[in-house]
Parts: structure tokens; C-alpha cells; sequence
């Protein structure tokens, strides 16, 4: 197998791709690189540098041409992946290389069960820019809708304690339990319907999760009154605390806002809000301290 | 116009690369169809209806990026039912992604119903697509 790799313009990339598309049956990566974009794309033969420019009529920047391995997980160890967030945390799998810069929190995450968490979901990424902007605080904090485990492990990583991590997905939560001790945390994981089941609650809470689930942490947080937790997983033990400050995604914006009023009712305001491609995510804490 | 875009032959020529199939039906209709093997994260081309669009999938671990890439500039409009939205990522669903689309060409309306049909295979890291579009004249 060979890969091709050459730029081109960011603002004239979609009108270059009707061009070499066509010629590109297997596909393009595409890398962002400022007013550019990289695209890479691997074929048994793939077309020449000449036939590319030819269609495209423009000149093909930074072009590069190699032989790869044809398995794809060797491939994907000499090309790279996972996804960087914040700067500071990546999320890849096994397959991928770790990060060739020291000081990223590397998050090792192996998919499976249907879970959640892989990062390539915009509302994973933003939970987790959310949650580096918070120093850890005493009293824990819980991941609801935990899938893969990702935001829980991440939240041990970044020195919360102790963690808890809950999903309807029996088959998600032992992936969630395998990856916490593939990245040497300590979360306790545990299968809750959180449509039905009693929300466990702590200082930090995690809720990657859709609307029915948002109304039930926020009347949680709300019933609770600001003392400790209720509910416990699977009989373990949630981890004690006030609810501080709540992540919440897994919203389209229209839907984010609507379950503001319900959080407020709890005493938890927006701080922070991010969206990316209609998804929406919001840090909320404590204002009636 | 319309002519050319329901032009079979047009069509299989336009995606020969990936070999995309197109046939006309019986009511005077054109059926293009065509099958792909694409890896997460990458961008390919899937289905070609040349003046028309092209559809671009990106898939991801958990989610798919669909791309109508209109090739005229002739209004367009597509929609999907909202049992579209989460049909790719649900394994316990098997219905087909759904668009429909309608193409205001000078010399009349061209109508488009599309299925997509996915399956993730993890062990290969990439997603089997079947794709097929049914083109139609509308309104005389």
C-alpha cells in the first residue's frame, strides 16, 4: 500500500476535492494546518502527482509519497491518531502511538460494548476542555453516562478523588472497569439506568447525557439541597458531597438551554458554554454558597 | 437538464471508480447504486449523481459525518427524518439512514430518495456502506 499526502488552501478545499475525489475512491484524511489542509490518502495505486494536478489545476503542495503497511493497525502506529484536547489530554486506543510530548495526560481507552467516549463525538471533547478548567476539589466526583469511562478516568487523571463512573450499558460499564486499569485509576464503575435508578451525586458531576437524564441530575442536585450524596450504583458506595459544579453535554444548544432553569432551580448557573457543530456543553456552579 | 441527469449511462461513467452501478426503472426513474469499504476517519466519495450532488460519508467511531456536496448551482433541498439522526451509531436499529432530496432544475423539478444501509466492522476499523438513490422527475 502507498499513501499520497499534499496540501492544499483551506477555502478552496471543497472545490479541489470535486476534482480529486473522483480519483481518490479510497478517500482523504483530512488535517487541519492552519490556512491549509492536509489530506492523506492510501490505495494499493494510487494516481500520480502529474494526474492529481492535472485535475485539479493547481499545483499540489507538500506533497509526499510512501510505502505504508497494508494491516490498519500498523498503519495507524506509523501515522499517528487520537485525538488531543485542550492541549493537554489526548484520547487514543491501544492502536495508536502515544504522545511524542511530555506533560499530555494520555488517556488509553479501548472501545467496546457500545460505549461512549471515544472522543471523535464533539460533546466528549468539550466536556473534557470544560473539566481542565477546574482545579480538583475535595469530595469526588461522578461520571453519568459514563460509556467507555472516558470523562471519569480523565477526572482521576487530573486528580479527583474518588471517582465513580455509572451507565445503563452493562457491556460498556466492564470496558469502563478494563480502561480504568489500563490508565492505573482507581473509579468505581457500576450499571445505573439514570432515566430510572437513584442519580448518585457528588461535588464534580459529569453528564455527557440527553435531555431526560439532565432533568433527573438537576432535581437530584436540587433534592439534595447542597448536602451529601444519594443513590448508590449497584449498591456501592457514591462518593459523598455537596454538588459543586456540574459538566453537562450531550445536548443539541436548543436543548442546553432549555435545562439551564432546572440547574438553576438547584443553585448551579452557567460559567462557561462551548458548542461545536450544534452540540453544546456548559460548566455550571454554585451560586447559592 | 433533466434529461442528462437521469441519464444512466452518465451516472455509471461519473462514479466508475468505486464501481457505482446505474440503471433506469420502470416508471422512467434512474437507480444508482454502490458499495464501500471506508475507514473511521477517513472521507470518501460514495455515490455520484453528476450534476447533481455527491455524497461524501466520513465515519467515526461514534458518529458519521454525511456530506450532500451539491455540483450545481441550482437550488437544493434535502431533509431526513429524525429517526435518521441516531440510526448510524444504534446497533440495535438495522433501518437505513434516509434522505430525500429535490433539485429545482431550469426545465423542472428532479426528486431524490436515498438509503444508506452501514456495518461497523471494529476488527477492520471501517464501515461497510450500501448506498442507493432514486432519481425522479416531479411535476410534469
Amino acid at each position: 500500500m502507498r499513501a499520497i499526502r499534499f496540501r492544499l488552501p483551506a477555502d478552496e478545499k471543497e472545490e479541489l476535492l470535486d476534482a480529486l475525489l473522483p480519483l481518490l475512491p479510497a478517500g482523504v484524511r483530512e488535517l487541519e494546518r492552519g490556512d491549509e489542509v492536509e489530506l492523506v490518502s492510501v490505495a494499493a495505486a494510487p494516481p500520480s502527482r502529474a494526474a492529481l494536478e492535472a485535475a485539479a489545476g493547481v499545483e499540489l503542495l507538500g506533497w509526499d509519497e510512501r510505502e505504508v503497511p497494508a494491516d490498519w493497525r500498523a498503519r495507524r502506529a506509523l501515522l499517528g491518531g487520537g485525538v488531543l484536547v485542550g492541549g493537554r489530554v489526548l484520547i487514543r486506543s491501544p492502536d495508536d502511538p502515544p504522545p511524542g510530548v511530555e506533560g499530555i495526560v494520555d488517556l488509553v481507552l479501548a472501545r467496546g460494548g457500545g460505549g461512549f467516549g471515544s472522543g471523535s463525538h464533539p460533546t466528549t471533547r468539550m466536556c473534557l476542555e470544560l473539566l481542565l478548567d477546574v482545579a480538583p476539589g475535595a469530595g469526588g466526583a461522578v461520571d453519568l453516562g459514563c460509556g467507555l469511562g472516558t470523562l471519569a478516568i480523565a477526572a482521576a487523571r487530573l486528580g479527583w478523588g474518588p471517582v465513580a463512573g455509572v451507565d445503563r450499558m452493562a457491556e460498556a460499564v466492564a470496558v469502563a472497569r478494563e480502561n480504568g486499569e489500563r490508565n492505573g485509576v482507581t473509579v468505581d464503575f457500576a450499571v445505573a439506568d439514570l432515566e430510572r435508578d437513584p442519580v448518585p451525586l457528588a461535588p464534580l458531576v459529569l453528564v455527557n447525557a440527553p435531555p431526560p437524564v439532565q432533568e433527573r441530575v438537576a432535581a437530584a442536585a436540587a433534592e439534595s439541597g447542597g448536602a451529601a450524596a444519594a443513590g448508590e450504583p449497584d449498591g456501592s458506595a457514591p462518593p459523598a458531597g455537596r454538588v459543586e459544579i456540574v459538566i453537562a453535554s450531550g445536548m443539541l444548544l436548543p436543548e442546553l438551554r432549555a435545562a439551564m432553569p432546572a440547574y438553576a432551580a438547584a443553585g448551579l448557573r452557567p460559567v462557561r458554554a462551548l458548542e461545536d457543530d450544534g452540540w453544546a456543553a456548559a460548566r455550571l456552579e454554585r451560586t447559592d454558597a | 437538464m433533466r434529461e442528462d441527469v437521469l441519464d444512466a449511462d452518465r451516472a455509471a461513467a461519473a462514479g466508475a471508480a468505486w464501481g457505482q452501478q446505474a440503471c433506469l426503472l420502470a416508471d422512467g426513474g434512474l437507480l444508482i447504486s454502490s458499495t464501500r469499504l471506508v475507514e473511521f476517519n477517513v472521507r470518501a466519495p460514495i455515490l455520484l449523481a453528476p450534476g447533481l450532488f455527491r455524497l461524501d460519508l466520513t465515519p467515526q467511531e461514534e458518529t458519521l459525518g454525511v456530506l450532500t456536496r451539491p455540483l450545481s448551482s441550482h437550488p437544493t433541498h434535502w431533509r431526513a427524518d429524525q429517526s435518521t439522526w441516531d440510526g448510524y451509531r444504534d446497533a440495535g436499529e438495522t433501518a437505513p439512514l434516509e434522505l430525500h432530496g429535490l433539485f429545482e432544475l431550469p426545465d423542472g423539478p428532479v426528486t431524490a430518495w436515498l438509503h444508506i444501509l452501514s456495518f461497523t466492522d471494529r476488527d477492520a476499523a471501517a464501515v461497510h456502506f450500501v448506498a442507493k438513490l432514486e432519481l425522479r422527475a416531479a411535476g410534469g
